[in-house]
Order: C-alpha cells, then sequence, then structure tokens
C-alpha cells in the first residue's frame, strides 16, 4: 500500500481531474497497485456495496474487475508522464443482472482508473439480433426445403425434421384425418424422420383437435406433458417430456394439419417469441403441405380422367401382330389429339378392328373429343365390316352445329387367313396406311375419303391388301411426317423419307417397325418441337407358331 | 389480345361490288385461326356477297385448325348462299384438302395449275436402297 | 428336367449365350423364349439370366452392328425380340418375390431410346422385391418429376446411353434433385469411370445393374435442399456461351461445313440427296459431340466418338480420313471460341495418331 502522505498530495494535485468523475454518470473506482480502492464515485457506491476507499478490490469488487486490477498493475506498462495514452485492455463482466464494460486508464503512481460502462441493453440487443439472424436463415432454408416437394409424405417429413432440428427437441406433424386414420410424421433432432398411420382421437391430445380445425394455438404452459398419448412420442425420444406445444399449420383456407413441438425436462419451457417463431415456420410448412395436398388431388383428378384417353398397350390378337408407339406433343400432357385403338374380332375367324386418328385443335378440348370419338367408334364395332356405313354414323355422332371441329382416320379391318393377314383399309381425310413388303418395297395403300365430324355426308373408298408373313402395314399420323428438323435444322421428315426409312424394315417384327420409325422422327425432330405423332403397325407374324410370348398372356411355350 | 410485334396472321380485306376478297398471309393455326374466322363472318354479314375469296398465295402454314376455320367459312357460306373460292392455294394446302377430301368444296378460280400433283407425287414403288447414315450413340465398352 | 441346377456356371452361361444369340440373329422370337424359359425352369435363377445371359448378348448385338456384321434391321428386331423375352420371363412362376419396402423410378432421359439397360435394372430390383416405377425410354423430364411429386419414389434411377444426351441429363438430374429425390446415374452416357455423373452432380453412379442394385440397397443419401444449387454451379465454365453458340447453330455450321466440303471435292458434286443427306447427318454427329465437349468440358469426349466413328467407317470400307477436312472447316468457323478450337485440335491430333498407326488410307469425304 501507497503511504497515505503521497496520497493525500496526489489527491490535492488531481483534485479537478476527481471532480469531473466524481460527478460522472458512469461508475468510476480506483485503486492502486496493491489492489487497494482509493476512490469511488457515487455511482459506483451505488453499484457495489462495500466499495469504499481502504478496501481490498478482491474482497469488494466482482472477481472479473478484480482479477482485471491484478493484471494491470503486474503486466501493464507504467506511463512515464500522467498524459500518456494508457494500453490496458477493456473487460466485460456481469455485476447483479447487469452487464458491464470496464476501460482502464492509468492515474498517478501506479493507479488505475476503471470507468464501469452499462451495455446490459446492448448485450440483449446483440443477442436479439443473432437470434433473428439465426431464425431468418432457417426460414430461408426451410422454405427452401419444404417448396422443394409436391409430394405430401415427403413434406410431412420434411416440416418433422426441420422442427426438431430447429425448434425442440422431437416434433409430431399430424394431417387431418383420412378415413379414420390420421397420417403422422416424426421427428428426433439429428435423426430421420418416419411415417405412421394413426387410428386415435385426436381430442385426446390437448390442443390437438382445435389446432386441426385452424383455432389459434393453445399456449404451451396450459399443456401438461403427462397426458399425451404414447403414439405422440416418436422413437428413439428418451427421457421424459418437459414441455409441449401444439401450432396449427395453416393451409389454403383449411388447416393443413397441426405441428406438435416436444422439448425434455431437462430444457427451458417454450418462451412466448419461440411460440411465435413456431408459427412463422408453421405458416411456411402449412402453405407446402396445403400446396403438395391441392396437387395431389389435382393429379389424382387428372389421372382418372386421363385413363380412359391414354392409348392402349398392343399385343398380339388372333395370330395377327400389332404394335402402336405414342408421343404427345407437350412434354406437359400426356394425352392429346392422337389415337388409336385395336378392337379384337370375337373369334379368330372375325376381324379385329384396328382404328387410328387425329383430332383438330389440342390440349383439353382434343382430348375429349378424341374420348368421344373412341367410344363411339367401340359401340359401333358390330358393324365393323361396313366401314362406309361406321364412318357416316360417327360422321352423324360427330357433327355439331356450333363448331367445325372434325377427326381424320383410318379404319383397319384385320383378318388372319393361313400365313397371310387380308387388310381392308378405309381413310377418312387422313394419309394412306404404308405397307412394307419382304423384299423392301414400300406401297400406300390406295384409300381416301372425307374427314369425319364437319360435313352433313361423308365419303370413303376402301382397299384389300394381303400382308405375307413378316409384311407390315403402318397407320400413322401426320405428326410424324411434319417434324421438322433434321441435320440442317429446318426440314419437314415427310412422306419420302417415311416411306425410305420404312423400306429399311423390312422383314422387322411390328413392334420393331413402330420403334425404328418413332428413333427416326425423334432424331429427326432434335430438341425441336412437334405435334402428336401415333402409330401402329400391323404385321403379319414371320412363323406360324401361335406364340405365347405376347408380353399378355402369362403362357408357356411348348415345343 | 395483345398485339404482337409480327403478326402472325394478316388477313387484308378487299371488298368489291358483289365480291369479297380476303388475303391471308402467314400462318392460319391454333392460335390466329379465330382472327380469320371472325374477319370473314363480318364481311359475310357486312357486304352480303355473292362470292367469297380467300387468297390464299402468302399462307405459309395451314395446321388442323386452319382446316376447321376454312369448314366453319364454308358452312357459313353455304348457309347464305355465297360461293366460296380458295384463290392460289399453295402446294402443301392442295394437299392437305386432297387428304382431308374437303377439295370439291372450295372453287378454284386461279393459279390452280398442279391441282392433283401433290398426290401424284408420293410414289408407291419401290423404295430407293437404304444408304447407311450412322445412328449417333456411343462407343460401348 | 429330372434334376434341377442350382447354381449356373460360366460354362453354362455361354452356352445360353450362344443359343440367345443364334435365336435372336436369326429373328426367332419364339426360340429366344424357349431359351430363357427353359433355362428358368432348369434351376437357373432369373437374375443370372437377366444380367449374364440377356444382357450380354444385347451388348453383342451393339459391337457387331458397329463391325457391319449386323444390319440395323437385325438390330432392331433385337432389342423388340428382348423385349418380349424379358416379359416372358417376368411372368414366369420362379421369378416370384417377397416385396420390401422402397420404391425406385427408373427411367431414360428424354429422347434416349436405348430403353434395355434400364429396363433391366427395372426387372433385377422387382425380382429383389423393390417396388419399382420403370417409366420406359425417352422421359421428358416434366413427366419425370410429375411422377416423382405423385410417387414419393425415394430414388431415381436414370439411364443414358447417348452422350449426345447428358445436357439433358443434367436438366433431369437438377430437377429430381431439386424436389428432393437423389438421382443414381447409369449407362454407356456417363462414361466408363462415370466421369459425367459425378461432374453433372449425380448422387451415385454405376457402372453395371448389380452395382446398382447394391448402391440402392445400401442407401443413396437425399440431395440437402437448403442450400437451392443451380445446373450452372456444377459447370461454371458454361458462362462463356460457347455451347449455347455452337449448340443453337448447328444447322448453320451442318450447312457451312458442307457447303465448303462440296469446295474441296468436286465428287460431292455427284452425290445424291440421300448420300447428302447422310454426310449431313454424320456431320451433325460431329457437331453434336463437339457440343457436350463444350458442355462437359471435357478434351476427350469428341476424340473417343471420332475413334468409335473411324472404326464404323473402316468396317464399312469408308475411309477414316474423311473425318479430318470435317474437323478443319469447323475450326475455322469457329476460330474465334478458345474453347472450340481448344477441343477441335485436340481431336484432330488424336485421330491422326489412330490413323496413323492403324494405316488408314486416304480418301474422299463419306
Amino acid at each position: 500500500m501507497a503511504p497515505p502522505k503521497e496520497s493525500s498530495t496526489t489527491i490535492i494535485h488531481e483534485q479537478p481531474a476527481s471532480g469531473a468523475w466524481v460527478a460522472a454518470p458512469y461508475p468510476v473506482v480506483v485503486a492502486d497497485g496493491s489492489g487497494t480502492v482509493v476512490e469511488v464515485n457515487a455511482a459506483a457506491a451505488f453499484l457495489m456495496d462495500g466499495v469504499v476507499p481502504g478496501a481490498g478490490m478482491t474482497d469488494v469488487a466482482p472477481s472479473w474487475l478484480a482479477e482485471a486490477h491484478a493484471d494491470a498493475v503486474v503486466g501493464g506498462a507504467v506511463p512515464r508522464s500522467p498524459g500518456e495514452a494508457g494500453v490496458l485492455p477493456s473487460v466485460r463482466g456481469h455485476i447483479g443482472d447487469h452487464s458491464f464494460e470496464a476501460h482502464p486508464s492509468w492515474g498517478r503512481d501506479g493507479q488505475v482508473v476503471w470507468w464501469l460502462v452499462d451495455d446490459t441493453g446492448q448485450r440483449l440487443a446483440e443477442a436479439a439480433l443473432s437470434t433473428e439472424r439465426e431464425r431468418a436463415t432457417f426460414l430461408a432454408e426451410a422454405s427452401n426445403v419444404l417448396m422443394a416437394s409436391l409430394n405430401t409424405e415427403r413434406c410431412m417429413l420434411a416440416t418433422a425434421r426441420l422442427a426438431a432440428r430447429y425448434l425442440a427437441d422431437a416434433a409430431v406433424v399430424v394431417a387431418p384425418a383420412s378415413g379414420r386414420t390420421m397420417p403422422v410424421a416424426h421427428a428426433v433432432a439429428g435423426q430421420e424422420a418416419t411415417r405412421a398411420l394413426v387410428a386415435d382421437d385426436p381430442s385426446l391430445v390437448p390442443g390437438l383437435s382445435e389446432a386441426l380445425q385452424g383455432f389459434p394455438p393453445v399456449p404451451s404452459r396450459w399443456i401438461d406433458p403427462v397426458t399425451l398419448p404414447g403414439w405422440m412420442l416418436p422413437e428413439g425420444f428418451t427421457g421424459p417430456i418437459g414441455s409441449v406445444a401444439v401450432t396449427p399449420l395453416p393451409g389454403h383456407g383449411v388447416p393443413a394439419g397441426a405441428l406438435i413441438l416436444l422439448r425434455s425436462n431437462g430444457r427451458a419451457e417454450f418462451s412466448e417469441s419461440e411460440e411465435l417463431f413456431a408459427r412463422q415456420f408453421a405458416a411456411r410448412a402449412g402453405a407446402a403441405l396445403s400446396a403438395a395436398r391441392l396437387y395431389a388431388e389435382q393429379s389424382d383428378i387428372t389421372r382418372t380422367l386421363m385413363r380412359d384417353l391414354l392409348p392402349p398397350d398392343l399385343h398380339r390378337v388372333n395370330g395377327v401382330e400389332f404394335a402402336g408407339g405414342y408421343q404427345p406433343a407437350g412434354a406437359r400432357e400426356p394425352v392429346g389429339g392422337d389415337f388409336y385403338d385395336v378392337h379384337p374380332g370375337g373369334t379368330e375367324s372375325e376381324p379385329s378392328l384396328v382404328v387410328l386418328g387425329d383430332v383438330c385443335g389440342k390440349g383439353l378440348d382434343a382430348a375429349v373429343l378424341t374420348g368421344k370419338i373412341r367410344n363411339t367408334v367401340q359401340a359401333l364395332t358390330p358393324m365393323a365390316d361396313d366401314h362406309q356405313k361406321m364412318l357416316r354414323l360417327l360422321n352423324g355422332a360427330l357433327l355439331n352445329s356450333h363448331h367445325t371441329r372434325f377427326a381424320t382416320l383410318v379404319l383397319a379391318s384385320v383378318l388372319r387367313t393361313e400365313s397371310q393377314v387380308r387388310l381392308r383399309l378405309t381413310s377418312a381425310g387422313h394419309p394412306a396406311p404404308l405397307v412394307v413388303r419382304n423384299d423392301g418395297r414400300v406401297e400406300e395403300a390406295a384409300t381416301h375419303g372425307t374427314l369425319v365430324g364437319a360435313l352433313p355426308h361423308v365419303e370413303a373408298r376402301s382397299v384389300e391388301v394381303h400382308l405375307q408373313p413378316g409384311e407390315t402395314c403402318l397407320l400413322y399420323t401426320d405428326g410424324v411426317t411434319e417434324a421438322r428438323g433434321g441435320p440442317l435444322g429446318n426440314e419437314l421428315f415427310g412422306e419420302e423419307r417415311l416411306a425410305r426409312a420404312l423400306s429399311g424394315c423390312a422383314g422387322l417384327p411390328g413392334a420393331a417397325v413402330v420403334e425404328r420409325i418413332q428413333m427416326l422422327a425423334s432424331q429427326w425432330l432434335r430438341d425441336g418441337r412437334h405435334d402428336d405423332m401415333a402409330l401402329v403397325a400391323i404385321t403379319a407374324p414371320r412363323t406360324t407358331h401361335l406364340s405365347a410370348v405376347n408380353g399378355h398372356t402369362r403362357g408357356r411355350y411348348t415345343a | 389480345m395483345t398485339a404482337l410485334p409480327h403478326p402472325l396472321i394478316t388477313v387484308a380485306v378487299e371488298a368489291g361490288p358483289r365480291t369479297v376478297r380476303l388475303r391471308i398471309g402467314g400462318d392460319l393455326d391454333y392460335d390466329t385461326s379465330g382472327e380469320l374466322a371472325a374477319k370473314a363472318e363480318a364481311c359475310l354479314g357486312a357486304h352480303g356477297p355473292d362470292d367469297l375469296h380467300l387468297d390464299c398465295a402468302d399462307l405459309r402454314v395451314c395446321d388442323s385448325m386452319g382446316v376447321s376455320t376454312l369448314l366453319l367459312i364454308h358452312r357459313s357460306c353455304a348457309a347464305r348462299g355465297v360461293r366460296l373460292h380458295l384463290d392460289a392455294p399453295p402446294p402443301f394446302l392442295e394437299r392437305i384438302l386432297a387428304v382431308t377430301g374437303i377439295r370439291h368444296l372450295f372453287e378454284t378460280t386461279a393459279a390452280d395449275e398442279q391441282p392433283e400433283q401433290a398426290h401424284a407425287d408420293e410414289g408407291s414403288g419401290p423404295a430407293a436402297p437404304a444408304m447407311y447414315g450412322l445412328p449417333p450413340r456411343t462407343p460401348s465398352g | 428336367m429330372n434334376t434341377p441346377v442350382m447354381t449356373t456356371g460360366t460354362d453354362d452361361c455361354e452356352a445360353l449365350r450362344d443359343q440367345l444369340w443364334a435365336a435372336v440373329t436369326d429373328r426367332d422370337e419364339h426360340a429366344a423364349a424357349g431359351v430363357v424359359l427353359a433355362a428358368l425352369d432348369a434351376g437357373t435363377d432369373a437374375e443370372t439370366v437377366l444380367l449374364d445371359v440377356i444382357a450380354p448378348v444385347q451388348a453383342k448385338v451393339g459391337t457387331e452392328w458397329a463391325a457391319n456384321r449386323l444390319t440395323v434391321a437385325q438390330e432392331h428386331a433385337a432389342s423388340a425380340i428382348a423385349e418380349r423375352v424379358i416379359a416372358a420371363l417376368a411372368r414366369h412362376p420362379s421369378t416370384r418375390r417377397v416385396p420390401r419396402p422402397g420404391r425406385i423410378t427408373v427411367a431414360c432421359v428424354d429422347k434416349e431410346w436405348h430403353v434395355l439397360p434400364a429396363r433391366l435394372l427395372a426387372e433385377v430390383l422387382t425380382l429383389r422385391g423393390w417396388g419399382v416405377d420403370f417409366l420406359g425410354a425417352q422421359v421428358p423430364t416434366p413427366h419425370l418429376i410429375a411422377h416423382l411429386h405423385t410417387s414419393g419414389a425415394e430414388t431415381v434411377a436414370l439411364s443414358s446411353s447417348l452422350c449426345t444426351r447428358l445436357p439433358t441429363a443434367h436438366a433431369a438430374i437438377t430437377a429430381c434433385q431439386a424436389v428432393g429425390v437423389p438421382v443414381l446415374a447409369g449407362g454407356a452416357a456417363f462414361g466408363p469411370d462415370g466421369r459425367y455423373a459425378r461432374l453433372l452432380g449425380a448422387n451415385a453412379w454405376a457402372p453395371d445393374a448389380r452395382t446398382a442394385v447394391r448402391l440402392l440397397a445400401d442407401g443413396i443419401p437425399a440431395p440437402d435442399l437448403a442450400i437451392g444449387r443451380t445446373q450452372v454451379d456444377d459447370l461454371p465454365h458454361l458462362a462463356d456461351q460457347e455451347y449455347t453458340y455452337v449448340a443453337r447453330s448447328q444447322g448453320q455450321l451442318v450447312r457451312e461445313v458442307l457447303t465448303q466440303l462440296e469446295q474441296r471435292f468436286p465428287a460431292m458434286n455427284a452425290y445424291t440427296s440421300q448420300q447428302r443427306e447422310h454426310t449431313a447427318e454424320d456431320i451433325a454427329h460431329i457437331v453434336d459431340h463437339l457440343a457436350v465437349g463444350l458442355y462437359t468440358d471435357d478434351d476427350d469426349l469428341l476424340p473417343t466418338f471420332l475413334d468409335w466413328t473411324a472404326g464404323i467407317l473402316t468396317a464399312r470400307s469408308v475411309p477414316a480420313r474423311s473425318i479430318l477436312p470435317v474437323l478443319d472447316v469447323l475450326a475455322a468457323e469457329l476460330q474465334d471460341f478458345p474453347r472450340s478450337v481448344r477441343l477441335l485440335d485436340h481431336a484432330r491430333l488424336a485421330l491422326d495418331a489412330t490413323l496413323a498407326s492403324a494405316g488408314h488410307n486416304s480418301g474422299a469425304p463419306a
């Protein structure tokens, strides 16, 4: 301890400065090289009990301040003159509930003057800001994840996983019941989410049935964890639950489900700000879930409607090989304006009826007209032997005073006789079928007629064609010949190229003919747009076996 | 409808005594056929002609909706007793009319030098021997 | 058969392959099915039949076509027969399996019609009890994604044989990953060592069906959606727009090369329109591969294709030297594009070396 005499001299000498900090709003403590408090202003005395001149810093000051003082007087370089800037480091610590920054500066004779600045508000603001930043980052990430999938199960799993990772120790997503069961997704922080179907009464979980009906969330402090049913606890979640929060997942107008957050016993309960944040997350998850649900409902409806519009798989019927290929114009539309069907003859001595056609227009309108034509032709199959009559009746059924949407089509009655196949072909305003002979010759069937559905009277001329074993008759729509592209970029595929390509398919099975033509047209197109393309190959089988290997019947071949 | 910088279709109307002529240029397809139908209907209503000429010299494309529109105009003309003419149909249009079996619905007055020419082209004789072009593939192995 | 054979040795497989090869090249679908069904009756494992009999026979079809020992028609007939045979195999009573959990979508990229590798994988997965959605050849990416949304498949197995489909495959891979579904890439397009699968960011790559099945069984981790990756992130070199330019002006480039070749080789003036078109197609394939070389920024892609093409031409008595002037004209046309020039120079050197070592004769273009 410094001698009192010297000390009193100092006080007199420093009186003006001392007076300044005595009145300062900041707490100020002066202590000497031996750790004894020399002076204290009123603010400091109010802040720290027992900090009075003469007391030891280690006895009365908070430990962090006392240690900083000891470090300063031992390690700090004492300035040669009082005006020289100190090089002492500031320190931080708590006094009571408040946080302080302590800024040291050199006083006289190796004394250190500690200015204490209360930075509690700043610290809280910083902490809040960092929480907000984390939350914003999390919400952005969560949005990326949640908006990625339109699959409801995937969305539920992602919601549970994200919530468990960031908002709680474990999370449960409950979707509104479909039938008697509720789809549920469970997740424990750091683990993969799992899904389950639960048949239970949601009203047994406090707040759950309210959340599923879209009522405001029940504050978590009202929910007693003991009342939770067993299915609520995810597998792998150990230890008793300390707190529970139930948040509705708001959808587009209807609730998309509920999010249940679980925390284990040791952790703090959900604060108001955390519950608010959970609701922000739930809003995003709910929007994603209801978009996924809407998509699933829409695609279910579309699938149901489209099922009958899709072209059928073709196979061998009554000793004749049929193969079909269809590429719709739009990558987004599985159906379009081209169609084909094979209506098998009732017995081997009755001809099968093939119809391939193209309706004008595109999109749903065309698909609906297509469906109407296919149904009408199906109903007219009893008179399949009279193509002219069929076309007249079909034309009558399609005529409409409001518009002139029409269809062009080819009818083919197909009958196997001995090893040959006999065809009767009728074109109603459609490109005539092509026949490829075994020697590579390609012939166009001499049939032509009027399109159907737009004119009061239609006419058509039929032609009879015979196929030897291995020969194929190809029915096609103009999407094939109108394909635009080629190595130079802007040429039509055209009839001539089609005939040439077909010539190279002499003797091939029907499926290979269809595949090859589709492949050539597709290559021709490169990445260009195209119209619907439909192909049907009618082939007289090369062998006389009635093959059981037609990909349709589960048959066994016995030699 | 939004006006495009380059219209896909142009329909110029020349109305004379007893005769209306529509000059069609560009693409007659799914997106544009409504415009032609509306113009034709308006002309039939306003002028009450004996003859309606559709000048197709500058027509570049005609898809199935285009054909449907020609049929609609034909129906409208037939109901009013108006003769419908297709003038200077390009070969591709001739071919479409021939295949769909509706050539006879339209009177032709000019520039119809090769009526069934397109049809005669599609030879059914022996195709040329197939040359090979290399199918694009990836070397295997 | 009185004594069922429970295991099938290499020799047995070889015998079966020979029988199937004979039936396939004879275009006898009936005999081909007979070979396969008889093998199953005799106790041969269906997976062995698929992967050690049918798959090698199909591979042989490709190499025999390249060597000009099979016609295009025979090749198509062979794949049509393989399809039927596989369908027959799938219905054989011995192929019933206990279902296991898990759903895989198997698809070919858009404009990819080589369906058989994907079909074989789909069948093997089915045999192992997986739920399989086989979408077939030429699956437009929007269809694939729509399917993933509704089916909830855990992984997509994506097949491509043509390396010209790599840009499309890349779009499909990123689209699948963007909806949170990992992609296993397979097929010749991705390179013999899978380098293009890695380059395009596929989550896994398999050189064959057996590896694919093993990787799928081990589980392929889902992509991290939080990052929000895009296609260009994988391939920063695309920023120079060279790929875009060459791909866009493909028709124009082909026309230009054709015109200049005609000036250099007067014999071409006597070409029929079909010969001209085939020459144009061959040039178009070279430009396509140059474009994909630019897309992947890979020096080896174009030389590998040209090397293969040289073999095809030689097998058909067309001088392989005819490729050289095409490269020269392209290099002159694209002189302002440094990466194109680099790839074409590299390809020319490689082709020169091949021709020198094989002692090819010089000649006019194909």
